[in-house]
């Protein structure tokens, strides 16, 4: 099974941060930590060692199944501008 | 994992990490300007406990990530910040260059291996001019007990470090007065050419010839003619000196031409 690469994971978890828009609302959100389970592995298939990491795809682990690791990050709005 | 099981060094392994980090933070600068986004989220801090095996390979740390039904792995907390340029600039150390110098591997050769190199580099030993100053302050003592080098291959390593290497022999002249014929002289390019400051001895087949300028790293001699080649010894001091085989005949520009020389040629700078 093919995994993603960090940034991957990283890009969507900002994706989901970005839909929480301030719009005509009198609050907004100023920062946002979130504390997820990560899966990490090392992929050194074109010579150059790529660090993969993303949420487990199951609920259920097996004993096939890494056990993750935490992620924690905190994400700060900024004007995109 | 895929590949290498022996896992990454902690450096590439951080590497590794914040690639992804910036990658992602590109990918979402992009992302933002290109869909026009009047807000976005950048990483303030992130941090990720890490389960992994840390193995010690040749003197390097190796993290290879616990793979499924490691039950012994251990637990790596990985912390990064977003930083500015002044934080970077204020926190780096500064770069040891020494462009001129050869450097510890040309010098130590084979008398020291990878691993003990990087031993000495634990200790802040980076270059030929830390390990030679080592040795005359007397820390030599300090550095074997620091890195469990063993003794005498660190004092051989300590005594090449020092010793006087001869690396080039160039041909030059000065303008003399009175339009007298310039005056030829030979640059003998190397290191470690002079002890605190004294000229070294230098002689071309075994006959002696006049410094007029010594430093560490340059000679300038005034040869006779019959001196524009042959075995160019620099003695430093009894038991230390170099030599090297040069023939730059051509080159003399003087009242008389260099005697025809008996045996073959050899080429200028060739090391003895």
């Amino acid at each position: 099974m093919s995994r993603r690469s960090f940034a991957e994971t990283l890009i969507d978890l900002a994706d989901a941060a970005a839909a929480a828009k301030p719009g005509r609302r009198p609050v907004r959100v100023r920062q946002i930590e979130m504390t997820l389970p990560l899966e990490v592995r090392l992929d050194r298939g074109g010579g150059a060692a790529n660090f993969l990491g993303e949420l487990p795809l199951c609920r259920w682990r097996t004993v096939f199944d890494l056990t993750p690791g935490t992620l924690r990050i905190v994400w700060k709005a900024s004007d995109a501008s | 994992m895929k590949g290498n099981d022996s896992g990454l060094p902690l450096e590439q392994f951080i590497q590794a990490l914040q690639t992804q980090l910036d990658h992602a933070q590109a990918a979402m600068a992009l992302k933002a300007q290109n869909m026009n986004l009047p807000l976005t989220f950048a990483i303030k801090d992130i941090s990720i406990d890490l389960r992994a095996h840390v193995d010690m390979v040749q003197s390097e740390v190796r993290i290879r990530p616990a793979g499924a039904g490691d039950r012994d792995a251990s637990l790596l907390r990985l912390s990064l910040s977003s930083i500015t340029r002044p934080m970077i600039d204020e926190n780096a150390p500064p770069i040891v260059v020494d462009k001129e110098g050869p450097s510890l591997k040309e010098v130590l050769g084979e008398d020291l291996t990878e691993e003990d190199r990087k031993k000495l580099e634990w200790a802040g030993v980076q270059t030929v001019a830390q390990l030679r100053r080592l040795q005359e302050s007397g820390a030599d003592a300090v550095v074997e007990r620091v890195t469990s080098l063993p003794v005498d291959r660190l004092r051989r390593a300590l005594q090449r470090a020092s010793a006087p290497i001869v690396s080039h022999v160039l041909p030059d002249a000065i303008d003399q007065p009175e339009g007298r014929e310039p005056m030829t002289i030979l640059r003998v390019g190397g290191t470690n050419l002079t002890r605190n400051g004294t000229p070294p001895r230098v002689t071309i087949d075994g006959k002696p010839v006049g410094v007029m300028r010594a430093s560490e790293r340059e000679l300038l001699l005034a040869p006779r003619a019959e001196q524009m080649s042959g075995d160019l010894v620099v003695e430093r001091e009894p038991g230390h000196s170099a030599s090297i085989a040069f023939d730059l005949r051509p080159h003399w520009r003087g009242p008389s031409e260099a005697p025809a020389r008996t045996r073959s040629s050899r080429n200028k700078g060739g090391a003895a």
